[in-house]
């Protein structure tokens, strides 16, 4: 198991950086679902399964599509091109960082412990649709919201 | 060091990837992957406390949550950024200072 989370760690890492680093938009948008389907890699092998579905087909997926939709219906690729001098230091300070973290975690031997006794019997239908109803409601409203304010947006888009 | 010592330092550096990238970055599609990739961190650090606490359907739960309104941000923000560009030519954040109203 420990290979597997170190492989989808690195993969993140790999591909978050690319994400941030990249200049053209198609590539951040390509690398951010790479992130996302070793996150639900991840997410499946440490036990949480259905999240890692959730998140392999909606952040892996529909997000991209948001996104590459996004790109397309302007010319954002291009305008994201041109080259920002802004902390071009970043590389190197995120790597300073890292390193930092991890001599700290060595020297003081930080340790946040092993995977722990199951705390509960309880299955993740009985949790979500039982215990947690308010998170639905808040959940069925966000996703109202959002797709109210796509309609709006489009319609002010199209009537300029 | 322990997987899980590992998983919160990496996460770590994630949060610290996308904060700096929202700090470097004046395009709004750009703010917007900063602010996804930040998301992944925090949604690996639940299922992680789920991991740990032996509690994953709660941690599933909230993880589950989290998504739809990770996806339900990036809609809107998308839709934001587009309507900025048929409004002013470019994806550009300062442009939003220029909104009346």
């Amino acid at each position: 198991m420990n290979v597997a989370v170190y492989i989808c760690l690195g993969a993140m890492l790999a591909f978050g950086f690319f994400s941030v680093l990249s200049r053209h938009l198609i590539n951040s948008a390509i690398s951010l679902a790479a992130v996302s389907a070793a996150c639900g890699v991840l997410m499946y092998v440490l036990g949480a399964h259905t999240a890692a579905i959730f998140e392999i087909s909606v952040c892996s997926g529909l997000v991209t599509v948001i996104f590459i939709s996004a790109v397309s219906l302007s010319n954002g690729d291009k305008q994201a091109s041109a080259p920002e001098k802004r902390a071009h230091l970043l590389p190197i300070i995120l790597i300073a960082v890292g390193a930092v973290l991890v001599i700290a975690a060595l020297l003081t031997g930080f340790s946040l412990g092993t995977h722990g006794p199951v705390g509960s019997a309880a299955s993740f239908d009985n949790v979500f649709w039982e215990t947690r109803q308010a998170d639905i409601f808040g959940q069925m409203i966000a996703i109202i919201a959002g797709a109210s304010a796509i309609v709006v947006f489009f319609k002010e888009s199209e009537k300029q | 060091m322990t997987v899980s010592t590992i998983m919160l330092i990496a996460g770590l550096i994630l949060i610290l990837t996308g904060c700096f990238e929202l700090i470097r970055t004046r395009h709004m599609l750009k703010i917007i992957i900063a602010l996804e990739l930040a998301i992944k961190a925090v949604s690996m650090f639940i299922v992680l406390g789920g991991w740990l606490n032996g509690n994953m359907p709660v941690a599933e739960s909230f993880v589950v949550s989290v998504i739809v309104i990770e996806v339900v941000v990036a809609t809107v923000l998308s839709g934001i950024a587009i309507s900025i560009y048929h409004k002013h030519g470019n994806m550009d954040i300062r442009s939003l200072r220029k909104l009346k109203g």
